[in-house]
């Protein structure tokens, strides 16, 4: 048994970098979301935010995932998990404030569906690009040897 | 023989310059630390914000001084209105309009005394019974300069006066003088109804699908309908 768990101890560690990636990447992602989403809320504030800033900032954080994992796996893993991840984190920060004691959520539910409407065409903007970027940076960033 | 140029671009055996790969791990850890930050900072200004809209609110109270003349009847009706604002937040509110209704009971017409009327009476349904009000006041008070702004976690009072006489508004003023002189001792019963635009002090130019986040409204007291018209400063 011993072997056993020293190996699955192993496997984690060698996962550890890539689920902190996901994780940084996602919560990155997040932020842009909703600040494209309600810019007027976010610090610092703006009345808008341009859509070649949010393609921009997609294809730098499509590049660099794309520069630390450069194969086919991770580039499929990273225009499919970000963009959800993005979105979950994006659906906290606009959730956030139900936890105030002072403030009655209501609708939950409603408010969900909402969000994941506007949240919709981030998902889908953000899968294309990721995927576009991924599938460019394994051919820039493929290992000479390979 | 090396000269002291020549030693300084020989590269120093024991310096370790960053890979490639570290570099963009401290750049995608810069990026995720002011994401975070800013992640967190975000979600405690929209949380201000949607206790700003949702706990702000207005409390209007009335108090209507009636004049008399020699006879007994009356000639002038004093209002004067206090509109509190209490803003719990840590926003600061700018109040924008505030518009206010005030009816006295009509018991002469309830009571089938006086069917005459200038203007069309309000009803109301109380407890399955329809009561009857005749609109008196109705008046809109904006405040766009000088700007009235109340700080975060705080009260603030906005105190007006509408004189209703017989110069001013007759036609409104006879018909007060017919409801009072025919309802018994003159008790008059008041109802007012206030509606309140303010908006969350700077709050960018709002657009798209959250554009009037930035807007409160809110409404005090019991609007009657049709009942509407009435005199104004």
């Amino acid at each position: 048994m011993k072997w056993r768990e020293l190996d699955v101890q192993e496997e984690l560690r060698k996962l550890l970098p890539q689920i902190a990636m996901y994780l940084m990447l996602g919560i990155i992602l997040g932020f842009v979301f909703f600040y494209d989403i309600m810019p007027y809320f976010c610090v610092p504030a703006a009345s808008d935010f341009p859509v070649w800033g949010l393609v921009s900032l997609l294809c730098v954080l499509g590049l660099v995932a794309g520069y630390l994992y450069p194969d086919i796996i991770h580039m499929l893993l990273n225009a499919i998990m970000l963009p959800l991840l993005g979105a979950v984190f994006c659906f906290l920060i606009y959730m956030s404030p139900a936890l105030s004691p002072d403030v009655v959520a209501t609708g939950i539910a409603e408010e969900f569906i909402n969000m994941a409407l506007l949240l919709m065409p981030y998902m889908v903007i953000s899968f294309l690009t990721l995927f576009t970027v991924g599938f460019i940076s394994m051919y820039l960033f493929e290992p000479d040897d390979v | 023989m090396t000269t002291d140029s020549d030693a300084s671009s020989i590269p120093h055996p024991e310096k370790k310059r960053p890979k490639p790969r570290q570099i963009v791990w401290m750049i995608l850890a810069v990026m995720f630390i002011i994401s975070l930050v800013l992640s967190v900072l975000s979600a405690g200004n929209y949380t201000e914000i949607a206790k700003a809209s949702a706990l702000t609110h207005v409390v209007t109270t009335d108090s209507a001084v009636i004049g008399l003349d020699e006879n007994g009847n009356p000639e002038s009706v004093n209002m004067t209105i206090d509109f509190t604002v209490v803003n719990p937040s840590q926003r600061e509110i700018r109040v924008w309009i505030l518009t206010y209704k005030g009816w006295v009971r009509d018991i002469p017409l309830e009571t089938g005394l006086d069917k005459t009327r200038w203007r069309i009476d309000g009803s109301l349904e109380v407890n399955g019974t329809e009561q009857m009000y005749y609109p008196i006041f109705a008046v809109s008070f904006s405040f766009d300069n000088p700007k009235i702004i109340i700080p975060a976690d705080s009260n603030f009072t906005i105190t007006r006066n509408i004189v209703l006489n017989r110069t001013n508004y007759p036609d409104i003023m006879s018909e007060f003088e017919k409801i009072y002189n025919q309802t018994a001792d003159g008790e008059l019963e008041w109802l007012q109804y206030t509606s309140s635009i303010l908006f969350i002090n700077d709050i960018p130019e709002l657009s798209d699908y959250y554009r009037e986040a930035g807007m409160i409204r809110r409404f005090d007291g019991v609007d009657v309908t049709p009942g509407v018209g009435g005199a104004s400063p």
